[in-house]
């Protein structure tokens, strides 16, 4: 990235000074956490302003700062609106946060949901399909972390990468979920007012209507609306994009953390404020071509346009939103996984009388172990993040119906759960490699859909809604 | 193909609802620390 002007000491300064501040905020935070409770889920009381906070930082990930304008710049409109899409999974995640509280008053993870409501063999399905997906995710963006900063700033991939994984371990393992949801606040913050600023600066110095007169000349398929390859992605997208935020402990343990009433207002304001972002980031991309920027490395074109147009100051608050957007989703997924082993395998399976004070030691240990891991799995960079990523898209469609018939429908069984989850991941697999990536979270969801419809029409059981209040019951 | 006003439209409602969202989650704390609910 010889166009940037950022050199290699100005970005290890921004990740030094931001670090420290990411640090020393997570332990001011982490003093107050004095039970495993306090620690995991924030005390349960997490009040309206961060958890819709929360909800819209976490979804921002680094796919949003540069994959939003990949697609526009491959995909041309429907890139951006269609990306914008994945806020369907946020806001239509909030009724079932609502529901999960009510029926998880007790519940640490998505895992305690599968074991209480289908038994063994679902949760077992379950928990291998959660930690397919979380250490693609945390290895994913420990790898982008690395890669992008040194695109960015010439900064060594494996500097950059161990640097962000070092902060985002010390600060959750100083204050758990409580400095996850409040730094991830900040984070907001800056991503938000960051790409604002560049598109407003980009705005101002190109004008859409250029874009436009150039694009009709020259790219007119980017202008168009009936882009078929993009349409057939877009659905795919959509259905990855619902089986990770239903699925994923990252979100379930955070409407168990948000207070009683704030769970659903807040998944439905998060999904609200993050639905024009990838228009804001991905519009960047429909400059390129007018600025004669076609990049070897498609997800870095809103960087370059970004740079050129902008100059040394685009490219620091890139620099920034990046890091920012990689920190906010590492740290939750850190902690959401940590808690998931600490609860569903180490408590409920290995040491089921641990007293509180040694689940908080033994999630702490988690937080360090997943970190260590997948500082190793990012040591040799294997794959590339999009290939890793669709990869587990046939892994988490194939639990939406699952989850959401399981969540309303008392007669769906354990058995009908753990196949709709094995056969649509296996189905999903198969398309993945036999066709392609496009389809896999498709025909992972729609197989396991027929099952459960299926399961459910033959049932004739009838589960009992009080036997998922475990603490009530003992 | 989308005309240059809609697209500027669709740009434009993105950027200016984007420049709401810290000014949304700024009143929101602001509205939380007052009523001691942050936590």
């Amino acid at each position: 990235m010889d166009e940037f002007a950022l050199d290699t000491s100005t970005g290890f300064i921004i990740i030094v000074v931001f670090g420290l501040a990411w640090i020393g905020f997570g332990y001011y935070l982490g003093r107050k956490n004095t039970t495993h409770e306090d620690f995991a889920l924030a005390g349960r009381n997490v009040g309206f302003a961060f958890a819709s906070a929360t909800a819209m930082a976490t979804w921002v990930t680094s796919n949003t700062t540069l994959v939003a304008p990949e697609l526009t710049f491959q995909f041309g409109l429907w890139g951006m609106v269609g990306y914008s899409f994945a806020a369907l999974g946020l806001l239509l995640f909030a009724p079932l946060s609502a529901r999960i509280k009510k029926l998880l008053p007790n519940g640490y993870t998505s895992g305690d949901f599968i074991r209480l409501r289908f038994g063994f063999s679902a949760w077992l399905i379950f928990m291998i399909i959660s930690s397919v997906y979380a250490l693609g995710w945390l290895v994913s963006l420990g790898m982008a972390g690395g890669i992008l900063l040194q695109a960015l700033s010439g900064l060594d991939y494996h500097i950059g990468m161990s640097a962000i994984l070092f902060i985002c371990v010390l600060y959750t393992l100083f204050g758990g979920l409580r400095a996850v949801i409040a730094t991830d606040f900040i984070q907001a913050l800056i991503i938000i007012t960051g790409v604002v600023a560049i598109a407003l600066l980009i705005l101002n110095n190109i004008g859409v209507d250029t874009i436009h007169n150039n694009l009709e000349s020259y790219h007119p398929r980017l202008l168009d609306l009936l882009f078929p390859a993009a349409v057939m992605f877009l659905f795919n997208n959509l259905f990855f994009g619902l089986g990770e935020i239903f699925h994923s402990n990252v979100w379930w343990s955070r409407a168990l953390a948000f207070k009683q009433k704030v769970a659903s207002r807040a998944f439905i304001t998060g999904g609200l404020l993050w639905l024009p972002i990838p228009i804001v980031t991905g519009f960047i991309a429909l400059a390129a071509p007018q600025l004669g920027i076609f990049p070897s490395s498609p997800d870095m074109v809103g960087p370059s346009v970004a740079a050129a147009v902008l100059g040394s100051a685009g490219a620091v608050v890139v620099f920034i939103v990046v890091f920012s957007a990689l920190a906010s989703s590492l740290d939750s997924l850190l902690a959401a996984t940590s808690d998931l082993v600490t609860r569903d395998i180490y408590h409920k399976r290995m040491n089921p009388d641990a007293s509180d004070a040694r689940l908080f030691r033994v999630n702490r240990y988690m937080i360090v172990g997943l970190g260590l891991l997948t500082w190793l799995l990012c040591l040799p960079q294997i794959t590339t993040l999009a290939a890793l990523l669709n990869f587990t898209g046939a892994f988490v469609a194939s639990t939406i119906w699952p989850i959401v018939v399981g969540l309303y429908h008392p007669k769906l069984t354990g058995k009908t759960a753990a196949w709709a989850m094995a056969a649509g991941t296996l189905i999903g697999l198969v398309s993945y490699f036999v066709i392609g990536f496009y389809v896999a979270a498709l025909l992972s969801c729609l197989v396991s859909g027929v099952i459960t419809g299926i399961g459910l029409w033959r049932s004739s059981e009838r589960f009992n809604w009080d036997d998922l209040n475990e603490e009530a019951q003992t | 193909m989308i005309s240059v006003f809609a697209l500027q439209a669709l740009i434009w409602t993105a950027v200016i609802a984007g420049a709401l969202v810290p000014i949304v989650l700024l009143v929101l704390f602001a509205i939380d620390y007052k009523s001691k609910s942050i936590w």
